[in-house]
């Protein structure tokens, strides 16, 4: 095993955190006939936690019959572990290939650590590509990228989507290739990829476009960090908001029959002090209502920037009139933007009602917008 | 009379109880300040009502007590909220000017997060001859002296310290024209 190797290993098993290494253990082939008992003795692996039973024989400790869940039920530290798979390593030899299935492995667990942009798939109407087999995909597109550029290609099946690693040679000499990953989700024109420079995109995106024949593939104005959300909101435009509900099966009466009263999940604590009373308590409960209406009870999506950019006119001042829109942007950045908004409009702080480009965002799978004037028609 | 305008005696006081009325825009924390005051142990009823603006809602008029005290509470944050406390002004008897009202203002020492400056304020509680306070939410010890403060004032609005009216404490309370006027370290 190349010093690369090691050091390219090493790496990716720094940034793992501990709780992921069982997960890594079972699914990454490499590991998966390693001798865990003599290279836990010949690492001497501290195994030492203290064990609150107080019949178990301290003494001596039977290692015959360790597995990988043992030994880090065990205790043993990170720094120990990685020590071990980078010896199970090298005796059994490691390739470049498995390193990417590694890497790719690291991704799939901690998607955040890179941010994700959405593609739209345009097909015309009658070409039936369903991608079927992700082994046959798979092939495919490491077929037509064969033709165009050099690459390596590493494919792996992750909740309900094709994930793909694409190496490609970076410019710096230090070997390390820079990695693209594309997560492809079946019967949806949507796919989701990690940004990729200008060149090897347009020879990615022709490989795709060939693989799929489809016509053209065009970036939607989405990108976020979290995965999970950006899937949710492509993939299940039609049911956020209020509509979660039904997505989450809280929905158990008829909606044809006629109810008594509404049964709504209590967004308010109610008072408990009985001796401080809210004067505005209707005008309160109103907001509250109007707020579950347009964003419902449940979850909202986790974007972490929203961005508007405005080419409106400049209102509200007589000394600056201005013939020409105004430019200007506007940005939202926080942990959950749209959490943010629902609480603007719930304590009061925003006017209500939430003007559209603010209250639907969950429901418009879009990061990026441009406010302009409504057109006198 | 007008229910519109806010009166200290349209109603009949009760003996042992005392209201305080407390308007702010949503974002000053009222409930956070109600809670601090009836955490002060007293001899008699507190009854706290907790408002954004006046004119106050007419459906709940026949339930509503006297109120005794108002105390408006401002953001220096929160531009708003002046403004606000500025139209709420007008639907308030003169009655009321006569030691019966104070304003509360918080983050008066984050001199950074201010949109307006502290000299409009002080002209405000200047025009009406009223105490102005200063709060800080984040440190629990500052509310329950603020609000000892606002209670000794509503003891006095509700009768409660004989031989004190409320006119004989704003009559002898200080303007703070005096304080702006001076100018000398800044």
């Amino acid at each position: 095993m190349t010093a690369n190797n090691l050091k390219s290993l090493q790496k990716i098993l720094k940034s793992l955190s501990r709780d992921d290494l069982p997960y890594i253990f079972e699914t990454w082939e490499c590991l998966s006939n390693a001798d865990i008992p003599t290279l836990v003795d010949e690492l001497n692996v501290n195994l030492h936690r203290p064990r609150l039973r107080p019949n178990v024989n301290d003494g001596l400790r039977d290692i015959s019959n360790l597995t990988s869940i043992t030994l880090i039920e065990e205790g043993a530290t990170k720094k120990k572990i990685v020590e071990l798979i980078c010896e199970a390593c090298k005796i059994h030899g490691i390739h470049k290939k498995d390193l990417a299935d590694l890497d790719l492995l690291s991704t799939q667990l901690h998607p955040e650590r890179k941010r994700w942009i959405v593609y739209e798939i345009i097909t015309n109407e009658d070409s039936n590509t369903e991608i079927k087999d992700p082994e046959v995909l798979c092939e495919k597109f490491g077929a037509q990228l064969s033709l165009l550029i050099s690459h390596d290609l590493c494919m792996r099946m992750h909740n309900r989507a094709i994930w793909f690693r694409v190496g490609l040679k970076s410019r710096s000499k230090t070997g390390q290739g820079n990695a693209v990953f594309i997560v492809f989700h079946p019967h949806s024109p949507y796919f989701i990829t990690t940004p990729i420079r200008q060149k090897a995109k347009e020879v990615i995106f022709q490989a795709l476009i060939d693989m799929l024949q489809a016509d053209d593939i065009q970036e939607c104005p989405l990108s976020d960090k979290d995965l999970g959300s950006l899937q949710e909101m492509t993939l299940m435009k039609n049911a956020q908001g209020s509509f979660s509900k039904y997505r989450f099966n809280q929905v158990h009466t008829n909606p044809l029959v006629k109810t008594r009263g509404k049964k709504r999940k209590g967004s308010i604590l109610d008072d408990l002090n009985i001796h401080i009373e809210n004067e505005n308590g209707k005008d309160d409960h109103r907001r509250q209502e109007l707020t579950t209406d347009v964003f419902g009870s449940n979850p909202q999506p986790k974007l972490l920037k929203l961005e508007y950019k405005m080419r409106t006119q400049l209102r509200g001042r007589e000394l600056a009139p201005s013939e020409e829109p105004f430019r200007c942007v506007v940005k939202f950045e926080g942990t959950n933007v749209i959490e943010g908004i629902k609480k603007l409009s719930q304590t009061g702080l925003a006017s209500l009602p939430l003007p559209g480009h603010l209250a639907n965002v969950h429901s418009m799978a879009k990061n990026r917008f441009l406010l302009t004037d409504k057109k006198e028609s | 009379m007008n229910a519109k305008v806010l009166h200290p005696f349209s109603k009949v006081p009760q003996p042992q109880k005392a209201t305080i009325l407390v308007i702010g825009v949503e974002g000053t924390q009222k409930k956070q300040f109600a809670e601090s005051l009836l955490r002060i142990n007293v001899p008699y009823l507190l009854q706290i009502r907790t408002a954004s603006y006046l004119p106050l809602p007419e459906d709940k008029e026949n339930t509503r007590p006297n109120i005794d005290f108002v105390a408006f509470l401002l953001d220096m944050n929160n531009s708003r909220s002046l403004t606000s406390v500025h139209d709420s002004l007008k639907h308030l008897d003169a009655s009321y000017f006569l030691g019966r009202v104070c304003f509360i203002v918080s983050q008066a020492n984050h001199d950074t997060i201010h949109c307006t400056d502290l000299t409009d304020v002080t002209r405000l509680c200047d025009s009406v001859d009223s105490p102005m306070l200063s709060i800080n939410f984040e440190v629990e010890e500052d509310c329950t002296i603020v609000a000892r403060q606002v209670l000794q004032m509503l003891e006095i609005a509700a009768g409660m310290k004989p031989g004190v009216l409320p006119l004989l404490v704003q009559a002898t309370g200080q303007s703070y024209q005096y304080v702006s006027g001076e100018d000398v370290d800044t």
